[in-house]
């Protein structure tokens, strides 16, 4: 008599089924060369006949002291990606939670301005980006009388006025800075914030507006249930938009950091490359776990 | 008006202030949502006017938006550079059998990983996240090895078995959007299935597909636009088929004329090659966009 499985087991073998195709995939595309790179760091590699048609020789450091130690490129670029992200992470969070908020009200027009600003995900993604950066129209734009009135021109002088009235108003540089830098760079906040809006419409939508109905029988203002409610109930929600903020700036096809690896891997200087990436991995990995178990312990968890 | 009580008359009031602090908010709002549309509108805009003028257009004070010569040789120009019809044909196949390949296997793992829970599909989903995290150029040194060990490179097998197994740009996130998706969906339907003695495929493919279709549409779009405006994969899995990832390139320079004009000349076929490559992307995004924010408000991501 055959013998029959428990349902458990029947459940465990479904889920390794499944999951197969990613597992392979991943055992193949993901771990081995993972593995591969954090070997190769520590080679030479040239062309030749071993390993995958390469031969490797002068095991050690040197990658890595070529990389951070001799030259420079790699090492401003790894600290301008992290100053950018620094600065980058709060805003986008806190300006695409703001128009979640504004696009989560119920008012004539929302469908469309909705997929307006979802409209950055499409038009400044991979090939747009590098044909964007078109100089000399953009150049005749900002520098043309005829365009003064929307060109960037214009906007320069607005944000110098709006400058020296905060620097009056004796509020710290950095702030100033902050403010003044989110303002002149808008257009590249908004398309960063596209996917995050997305994700926090999507909280701001579960919450189950009896909690509201609720609050406000209380006597609570609207105010007080944004503090109270809003941001508790998706605060799971902005440590999952911080965490994609920060591997979208680091991993994005315009950051320095990944062009240069990129170069690399074109020009066949597999072991510069692999060093690169290691490096720069475990800077990401380490960042994330930082920002995870900081925001982890904030938010609030409905259960 | 004397009929009014005194009460009425001041209940009036209140009504008032009431009524036109709501009208003030909602003018701020709308003045801030179309300034806002405006930043992520005007380049597209900018792109869509410069591709149908012609240089003398660009110079003359009296242009500033509508043109005096309209013209169609900047998308004709633009369209030739592109490598014309069989290069978009090609590029579109690609698109398509990937984002297939994707949607198929992310549905499939995404289900396995939120409904049958072992130790090992949580190593996996660990794994799943690893490769989100991780920079995709840390991986492409052992990943082109392999291939070019195969000879499988400028085929478009990489890339097919990329998607299958999700393993390309950004595929890992189709795999955690769908997982979140099916966790957030009732237990009670498939336990029903399973009491009627169907077993987990049967349940899947007739019970839970049916519902998963408005995800399943998201990450098709998702996956078409960063497939077909991908260049860091097949800049160096697919070298020598032409692409509109390859061709690009292209639009930025004209072989045949160095003159001042031919400079002007190229930024407008740029604008034309632009709105030609994102026209596509542009009309899908338009088909698709009411599954966007539903699907993934449904997907439960809060919790």
């Amino acid at each position: 008599m055959a013998k029959r499985k428990s349902l458990e087991a029947k459940q465990k073998i479904s889920g390794y089924l499944f999951t197969l195709p990613f597992a392979i995939g991943a055992l193949v595309f993901v771990i081995f060369p993972m593995i591969c790179a954090v070997v190769f760091s520590f080679a030479e590699i040239k062309n030749g006949s071993g390993f995958l048609g390469y031969n490797y020789s002068n095991w050690g450091f040197s990658n890595f002291s070529e990389i951070w130690m001799e030259t420079t490129t790699f090492r401003d670029a790894v600290f301008a990606s992290l100053t950018e992200m620094l600065y980058n992470v709060p805003v986008v969070v806190i300006f695409a939670f703001f128009i979640a908020s504004v696009l989560n009200q119920k008012f004539r027009g929302r469908g469309f301005f909705r997929s307006v600003m979802f409209l950055p995900v499409i038009i400044s993604a991979g090939l747009i980006v590098t044909l964007s950066g078109d100089g000399l129209i953009s150049s005749i734009v900002s520098s043309g009388d005829r365009f003064s009135e929307t060109g960037s021109g214009a906007a320069i002088q607005v944000t110098d006025v709006f400058q020296t009235m905060l620097e009056d108003m004796k509020i710290a540089d950095w702030m100033v800075d902050l403010i003044v830098n989110s303002v002149s760079n808008i257009s590249n906040i908004v398309s960063m914030s596209a996917i995050s809006i997305v994700i926090f419409i999507a909280g701001l939508q579960s919450i189950s507006p009896s909690i509201y109905e609720a609050s406000y029988m209380e006597g609570a203002t609207k105010w007080e249930t944004f503090w109270k409610i809003s941001l508790p109930m998706v605060s799971p929600l902005i440590l999952l938009s911080v965490v994609y903020t920060i591997v979208d700036n680091f991993n994005g096809s315009n950051n320095e950091v990944i062009t240069q690896i990129h170069t690399k891997v074109s020009q066949v200087a597999f072991d510069t490359a692999s060093a690169m990436g290691v490096s720069y991995s475990l800077i990401i990995i380490a960042i994330l776990v930082i920002v995870f178990a900081v925001l982890n312990k904030v938010v609030f968890y409905q259960d | 008006m004397s009929t009014l009580t005194k009460k009425e008359r001041k209940f009036d009031k209140v009504k008032f202030k009431k009524y036109s602090l709501k009208y003030v908010i909602s003018i701020v709002r709308l003045i801030f949502l179309i300034g806002m549309s405006f930043v992520v509108l005007f380049p597209l805009f900018q792109k869509i006017v410069f591709s149908i003028m012609t240089s003398t257009d660009l110079y003359d004070a009296t242009v500033s938006y509508i043109p005096k010569h309209l013209t169609t040789a900047n998308y004709a120009a633009a369209w030739q550079k592109l490598g014309g019809i069989s290069v978009i044909l090609r590029t579109l196949g690609l698109t398509v059998a990937c984002s297939l390949l994707n949607v198929a296997c992310a549905t499939l793992v995404g289900y396995g990983l939120a409904r049958f829970k072992s130790k090992v599909t949580d190593t996996i989903f660990l794994v799943v996240i690893l490769a989100l995290v991780l920079p995709s150029d840390l991986l492409f040194t052992t990943r082109y090895m392999l291939m070019t060990a195969t000879g499988l490179t400028d085929t478009w097998v990489p890339m097919l078995l990329f998607s299958a197994t999700c393993t390309g740009f950004k595929a890992s996130l189709y795999i955690f959007l769908m997982r979140q998706f099916f966790k957030g969906q009732p237990h009670a339907l498939e336990e029903a299935a399973y009491v009627d003695g169907a077993g987990p495929l049967k349940t899947f493919i007739s019970i839970m597909l049916p519902g998963a279709v408005s995800m399943m549409i998201t990450i098709f779009l998702f996956s078409f636009v960063w497939q077909w405006l991908d260049s860091s994969y097949t800049s160096i899995f697919m070298k020598k088929i032409e692409l509109i990832s390859t061709t690009y390139g292209k639009l930025n320079y004209d072989n045949s004329d160095t003159s001042a004009l031919s400079t002007l000349n190229v930024s407008l076929t740029k604008a034309a090659g632009v709105i030609i490559i994102i026209s596509p992307l542009v009309a899908l995004y338009a088909f698709t966009q009411r599954y966007f924010v539903e699907s993934i408000s449904r997907s439960g991501l809060v919790g």
